[in-house]
């Protein structure tokens, strides 16, 4: 006891969670409006840094592009959670000293009004007496409304931090017929603090991507096909989006980025090389897929683009492949390709070898999911105690509703 | 003419104008005390209400899904939840009804505004699809409705205040009693918000395989429904109330409407792709 006491009660105190929840809103109008790094990608940060470069050197300096994962937020997260839990138990003590009092029946008339109402919290007292007889039981469910909808914050939080610090994922792009193995760098990787980098559940080959369309063209369904391989077990899953499969612990997502895949082989007279082109499809129907490249050991970039395939255009699916050869200077060369073609395209010589599809799959582990969606019911459940009681004597009555226990925090 | 788009325009037109009418008479009533009045102009919204509804409804069994998708259908079941629940609350707490003068016209230019943005229906793309989304939504219409009636009950404490001398404004409920509805329905508000974030939290998971991800719509909702617990928390530990806490209230509802409408179309945020 002493100091550490006195600083749990100190954040107990109003005007500790004031300050507490204003330093919270500082924080969040912070990520709200200075572009942060978990949310942009890499140039659209980069351009913002170049286009603002005085707020940049602010912005830098304190670290304020990455609010959400420094060390002072994630404390002031740990005290807000014990300020939570400090007003959780003084809520449940209140609602047992009334629960004794409602059981042992000692209040009546005005009397048992005020031992239900909360002291300070501003509300008009309703002139009614405690509930007689079987009434007195919704009376004592009631007085559970706010300490349940404190649990189920409390919950919603620390689930939360479990998460946040143990959770792993890792984003991941197959086209068809190609193996990520366990051990192989994913595309895109995040964990928390107290968790390891992901480890896939065996190697994963996507054999198959099917996408499905409503008639306007827009994208109805996707279903991959894979396989994976643990020694000499190997086992076949389907995904659909919405439709994830767990595998040895690991929760396997199929995302909704996916296009098409073109091989190419780019040969100049010193050498040649083999280029695989990842377009992704864009979501709107109709639209043209757009991708830009950059050129391995040579001054250029190719960019590509083809249509994909309507539904209204009654034909097979569009391999047409429209490439661009550009540098600092300009526009070199422009072909258009279909699939096993061969074209000029600047100093190059390209061929379309094989074309297919692509996606991007997410696997994840995480704890405290159970406690998130427990903490959630626990919020509907004392919310609706809260309002739907209506704290008078004489049964249901919306025009009772505004004189009824009010939300007490 | 006989194109379900069409009917579905015949349907909003109607109800916009029969809200319009029963938006008249109700100020008409309220300001010049003729209960009467006043009266038929809440009936003339009840006819409104159940076309508005015909029209969501029959969208909806055209196009497959809620209305959630487009613009258009986003303001118009904002519109019409906000209207259907006031009117319900109005039945059975009379002294909500002067809130009509806010609530009405906020109403029926939603509905306007929804008639001149594009109408087409659009597929439900495949992560949309699950009964989380509609939990998400439908709590976030819910506390958007009843921040409104809050909304209402706020500027009328500061208008009242403020000018006493204008007659009609004897109508209104007493001060005490407004501030405190506004307390009310906030907290009312503030809880549904909450669930809304949770359950669209627990979608997140289930279609991209994380909770939270600080895209800028859920971090504005997060600072939306934290600002809303700031309210509630001065009022209940500082015993805020009056003009300061009627101001933060309001401050907060235009919080509330950029985190809704206007944070979905920043380029970078995940629902700007859907939304857009």
């Amino acid at each position: 006891m002493g100091r550490p006491w006195k600083s749990l009660k100190i954040i107990n105190r109003r005007h500790g969670v004031l300050t507490l929840v204003l330093l919270l809103l500082a924080g969040l109008a912070g990520m709200a409006l200075i572009p942060q790094r978990s949310v942009l990608t890499v140039d659209e940060m980069a351009a913002w840094q170049a286009a603002h470069p005085f707020l940049q050197q602010v912005v830098g300096e304190w670290g304020l592009d990455r609010i959400a994962t420094a060390p002072w937020f994630l404390l002031l997260l740990l005290v807000l959670l014990l300020a939570l839990l400090g007003s959780l138990a003084s809520q449940a003590t209140i609602a047992l000293q009334r629960t004794r009092q409602l059981l042992a029946g000692r209040h009546s008339g005005r009397e048992g009004q005020a031992a239900l109402s909360s002291p300070g919290n501003g509300a008009e007292a309703s002139a009614s007496s405690v509930p007689p007889g079987l009434w007195r039981l919704p009376a004592i469910v009631a007085c559970w409304g706010s300490p349940l909808f404190h649990l189920g914050l409390a919950l919603v939080m620390v689930s939360s931090l479990l998460l946040v610090t143990t959770e792993q994922r890792a984003v991941f792009r197959l086209h068809e017929e190609e193996t990520q193995a366990g051990d192989e760098a994913p595309l895109h990787e995040e964990h928390g603090l107290f968790a390891r980098p992901l480890a896939l559940p065996g190697a994963v080959r996507l054999e198959q991507v099917r996408p499905e369309y409503w008639p306007d063209g827009a994208l109805k369904q996707l279903t991959s096909y894979l396989t994976i391989t643990e020694g000499a077990d190997s086992r076949h899953c389907r995904l659909a989006i919405n439709q994830p499969v767990v595998e040895q612990g690991v929760r396997l997502q199929q995302l909704e980025n996916y296009g098409k895949a073109f091989f190419l082989t780019i040969s100049s007279q010193a050498s040649a090389a083999s280029v695989a082109l990842l377009i992704k499809q864009p979501r709107e129907a109709g639209r043209a897929a757009y991708g830009t490249f950059i050129f391995p050991a040579s001054p250029y970039e190719i960019k590509a683009k083809y249509q994909p395939w309507s539904p209204a255009d009654n034909g097979p699916q569009n391999n047409l492949l429209t490439l661009r050869l550009e540098n600092d200077k300009g526009v070199e060369g422009q072909l258009l390709l279909a699939l096993g073609e061969t074209g000029r395209l600047g100093p190059y010589t390209v061929t379309v070898r094989h074309v297919s599809n692509w996606a991007e799959f997410a696997a994840s582990h995480a704890r405290g999911r159970a406690g998130i969606v427990t903490g959630f019911l626990l919020i509907i459940l004392g919310s609706a105690l809260l309002y739907l009681y209506p704290g008078s004597g004489k049964g249901p009555g919306w025009n009772n509703w505004i004189g009824c226990q009010p939300f007490c925090l | 003419m006989n194109s379900p788009l069409f009917t579905n325009t015949v349907l909003h037109w109607g109800a916009v104008f029969l809200y319009v009418l029963g938006t008249i008479a109700t100020a008409w009533g309220i300001i010049f005390q003729r209960p009467g009045v006043e009266k038929a102009g809440f009936r003339l919204m009840v006819p409104g209400l159940l076309m508005h509804g015909l029209a969501l409804g029959l969208r909806w069994l055209d196009s497959g899904h809620g209305p959630y998708m487009v613009k258009c259908e986003v303001l118009s079941s904002d519109a019409w939840l906000a209207l259907g629940l006031f009117l319900l609350l109005a039945r059975f707490v009379p002294a909500l009804r002067p809130a009509s003068l806010i609530v009405f016209p906020a109403v029926f230019l939603l509905v306007a505004i929804s008639l001149f943005l594009n109408p087409a229906i659009q597929e439900l793309p495949p992560t949309l699809r699950s009964i989380w989304l509609v939990f998400h939504v439908a709590f976030y219409k819910i506390a958007l409705a009843t921040l409104l009636i809050a909304l209402a009950c706020s500027i009328f404490f500061i208008v009242k205040s403020r000018w006493l001398q204008v007659n009609w404004l004897g109508r209104l409920p007493e001060l005490p009693a407004l501030d405190l509805l506004a307390y009310r329905f906030t907290s009312f508000g503030f809880v549904f918000w909450g669930i809304a974030m949770l359950s669209g939290s627990v979608w997140a998971y289930q279609s991209w395989g994380r909770f939270w991800g600080w895209d800028p719509v859920e971090t504005w909702s997060l600072l939306t429904w934290v600002g809303f617990g700031l309210y509630l928390h001065l009022r209940r530990f500082f015993q805020w109330a009056g003009e300061k806490a009627a101001y933060l209230s309001i401050l907060c509802f235009l919080l509330s409407i950029a985190s809704l409408f206007f944070t979905a179309l920043i380029e970078s945020s995940a629902h700007s792709s859907y939304f857009s």
